[in-house]
């Protein structure tokens, strides 16, 4: 591999543009960017180690990449603002407030809880000097839709999860086709609609598996699903056009639609929002001469640039304080303080987003993730649950 | 490659006494056969077709039935131990308590080949068991199959009732399931088959290591320990295939002369967990093999030494810590493809 060229893998919402340009702009060697969808990326880091040299991508994907042997420790101690990183839930490292309990059991899977490499090299909670994954950038998600459609359809308020499997909806909703995020998302949405009886929609049983897929599986049949989304690229198009109206949907892709005028309206489910955390991870074939070149890539990452670019398309950073530098007041107080926007707000993909007088759904930095319900999961029943989603996707391909 | 793998366990068992190398998908295969033999020869001396008195010799009989002579030998010192069989200095062994009494080749002929077919059958089965046993094994954690017995009978040219024997072997070994429409199913390995197999193992193999402690061969053990010592050295230079042989040894030939048949069985059904690594070395790095190493070594340090309870409680130790890996293991392989599938099996999901 090309040693004076740094690699890395990632989707389009963290390697957008905007973030190509100002890494080509403020780091002194040259970096190639190749942009995968989030399944595609996830699998390439887990089988390829050798064909990248930063993965950027989920934390929750780490249960898999460290045990495929495929990522190297990144050490804290090259972090330059690593005492600042604070990470969602007030679970910073080190910090010992959690949301709920400190038990890892009905969250998914929480950033802290596969931060540090421990000695038994297993990943987990408590501080070590050395961490699978720098965390960069998250978000509390769930989905958007029509306001106009859902008052023309009679849909009942509060905004839930349930919607996703509402009759109601049928034939123009759409997902996401990544199973860690989408089928929390499902198993929230299910349990919530009355169909199933699930415990912890962050690891479900073989027998909630059966249960949730024979559910889903008839829905697909009958076409109450449109198509699913592989990239944010894809639900624009879905969300933008005629076939949908309502859709688990990322934020990048929610203010860029957003920015082509559409009406389209973020909901606060009354269940609680699905967590994600990502960050940048080292390949294990990641050569020594160039180890000096990723710690340059990852502490820029923290700078505060990324981060502006990633709080315009609704995205949280781990270290903020150099995010707020470098963005105005009015974004700050929109983006992070869930305040009314003093002015229009500038987008990626448009000049304004976000218009004077409107406020977050759900509010502040803070309530939004107090809100988190579960965090994207690779459950224990991973296996079996990705082979029953595949088939899933199969019923109408 | 399957027809390799018969080939080659057939040669370990020809060549082997007890305790060799072996590959765990096999060592069912060697221990069905020295137990087919066994049953063939206690129902010879029931039905008194070998009378009281009759002269046994491992190398006849092995001629006879066309067999290596190292399951022949296991399966008379099984009657032996059960009292059936007594021995004769050096002249094999002797049924019951009556004086000796030869037997001519010709009558070992009739009695052993011309009047049963139970043996012949059983060599069917045996030379295609394996590979359909790594067939099935190999399949778990893809998903759900359907095995049908007529294209597996044509598949391996032998009749139905040959694949159907196979299919009952690995139905009692817990690898296949009949479905309410009484089609054989392989079922989808799930994270909690994992948790209950391996409390179950917890259970059961500190226990029989106990029960097989003394009668271990000390130079096979002395051969496992540099083999172990060997393998750390070099790790993770050693490659996979040195481990495997490793853990066939530690897990399977360990309990071999267990004479406990039901406990036997019963860890056999209840090593599934062990086919997670196998795949996941197939496509992933051994990094996280090294402890289990270290735990190998000490556990077989201290059964050279006598310190059967600590063996145990380091087994222990050790069944309890893999499951984490294990689980995680069994996680990556969902990023595999499902292996090329062979012609008798039908997926259902």
């Amino acid at each position: 591999m090309n040693t004076d060229k740094l690699k890395v893998i990632g989707t389009s919402v963290t390697l957008n543009e905007k973030l190509r340009r100002a890494a080509a702009r403020d780091l002194p060697f040259e970096i190639e960017f190749e942009i995968l969808n989030g399944v595609d990326c996830q699998r390439r880091g887990i089988m390829s180690p050798e064909s990248f040299d930063i993965y950027d991508q989920w934390f929750h994907s780490l249960d898999l990449l460290w045990t495929a042997g495929s990522i190297q420790p990144v050490e804290v101690a090259k972090i330059d603002r690593w005492n600042h990183i604070g990470l969602p839930a007030g679970s910073s490292p080190g910090a010992p407030g959690h949301m709920r309990s400190n038990k890892a059991h009905g969250f998914g899977t929480r950033p802290t809880d596969v931060l540090f490499i421990q000695d038994d090299m297993t990943l987990g909670s408590a501080t070590t000097p050395l961490i699978a994954m720098l965390p960069t950038t998250y978000n509390a998600d769930s989905f958007a839709y029509m306001a106009d459609a859902a008052a023309g359809l009679g849909v009942e308020m509060p905004e839930s999860w349930a919607w996703l499997l509402d009759e109601s909806w049928h034939g123009k909703c759409t997902l996401s086709k990544d199973p860690a995020s989408s089928t929390v998302e499902l198993a929230l949405a299910a349990r919530s609609a009355g169909l199933v009886d699930i415990e912890d929609p962050g690891d479900l049983s073989i027998e909630d598996i059966d249960a949730l897929f024979e559910i889903l599986a008839a829905r697909q049949r009958t076409g109450h699903f449109a198509k699913l989304w592989a990239s944010s690229e894809d639900s624009i198009r879905l969300m933008s056009g005629p076939s949908c109206v309502l859709g688990s949907l990322w934020s990048p892709a929610y203010y860029a639609i957003r920015g082509m005028g559409r009406k389209l309206t973020y909901a606060a489910p009354r269940e609680g929002y699905r967590g994600w955390q990502s960050g940048l991870s080292l390949s294990a074939a990641l050569p020594a001469e160039k180890l000096e070149m990723a710690y340059a890539y990852l502490n820029w990452w923290l700078d505060g640039v990324p981060g502006a670019i990633m709080a315009r398309q609704g995205y949280y950073m781990s270290v903020t304080e150099p995010v707020r530098a470098n963005l105005s007041p009015a974004e700050w107080d929109y983006w992070y303080e869930g305040l009314p926007a003093s002015d229009d707000l500038p987008g990626l993909s448009a000049p304004i987003v976000v218009r004077k007088g409107e406020q977050r759904e759900g509010g502040s930095h803070k309530e939004r993730v107090e809100r988190v319900a579960v965090w994207s999961t690779i459950m224990p029943e991973h296996n079996y649950l990705v082979r029953r989603w595949r088939e899933f996707l199969d019923i109408r391909n | 490659m399957p027809s390799k793998i018969v080939t080659s366990e057939k040669n370990a068992d020809i060549d082997g006494s007890a305790p060799g190398k072996r590959h765990p998908a096999n060592a069912g295969t060697a221990s069905f056969l020295y137990r087919s033999i066994r049953d063939l020869l206690a129902e010879k001396i029931e039905t008194q077709r070998f009378p009281p008195g009759t002269i046994l010799k491992e190398g006849s009989i092995a001629v006879q039935l066309g067999v290596s002579r190292a399951p022949v030998r296991r399966a008379l010192t099984m009657l032996y131990d059960e009292g059936a069989i007594r021995a004769a200095d050096g002249q094999g062994y002797i049924v019951g308590t009556a004086t000796p009494v030869p037997m001519s080749t010709r009558r070992l002929h009739e009695i052993l080949v011309s009047q049963s077919d139970d043996i012949g059958r059983s060599a069917t089965w045996e030379r295609i068991y394996a590979e359909v046993s790594n067939v099935v094994m190999s399949s778990m954690p893809f998903g759900t199959y359907r095995i049908q017995e007529e294209e597996l009978g044509h598949y391996h040219q032998v009749s139905r009732t040959v694949a159907r024997e196979v299919l009952w072997r690995l139905m009692d070994r817990r690898l296949i399931e009949k479905n309410r429409k009484s089609h054989w199913i392989i079922g989808q390995m799930t994270a909690s088959d994992i948790r209950e197999t391996l409390e179950m193992r917890q259970l059961l193999e500190p226990r029989a290591l106990g029960h097989v402690a003394h009668s271990l061969d000390h130079e096979w053990l002395g051969q496992l320990a540099t083999r172990i010592a060997e393998a750390i050295e070099a790790f993770p230079e050693g490659g996979k295939a040195a481990l495997e042989d490793i853990e066939a040894d530690m897990f399977t030939t360990m309990y071999a002369r267990l004479r406990n048949a039901r406990m036997l069985s019963s860890i056999e059904r209840n090593q599934i967990s062990l086919i997670v690594p196998r795949l996941f070395r197939q496509h992933f790095p051994i990094r996280d093999d090294l402890p289990a190493m270290k735990e190998y070594a000490q556990i077989v340090h201290h059964l050279r030494t006598g310190s059967v309870e600590v063996a145990q409680v380091l087994l222990t130790n050790h069944i309890v810590r893999i499951e984490q890996l294990t689980l995680a293991r069994l996680r990556v392989l969902s990023e595999l493809s499902p292996p090329q599938s062979a012609p008798y099996l039908i997926a259902i999901h």
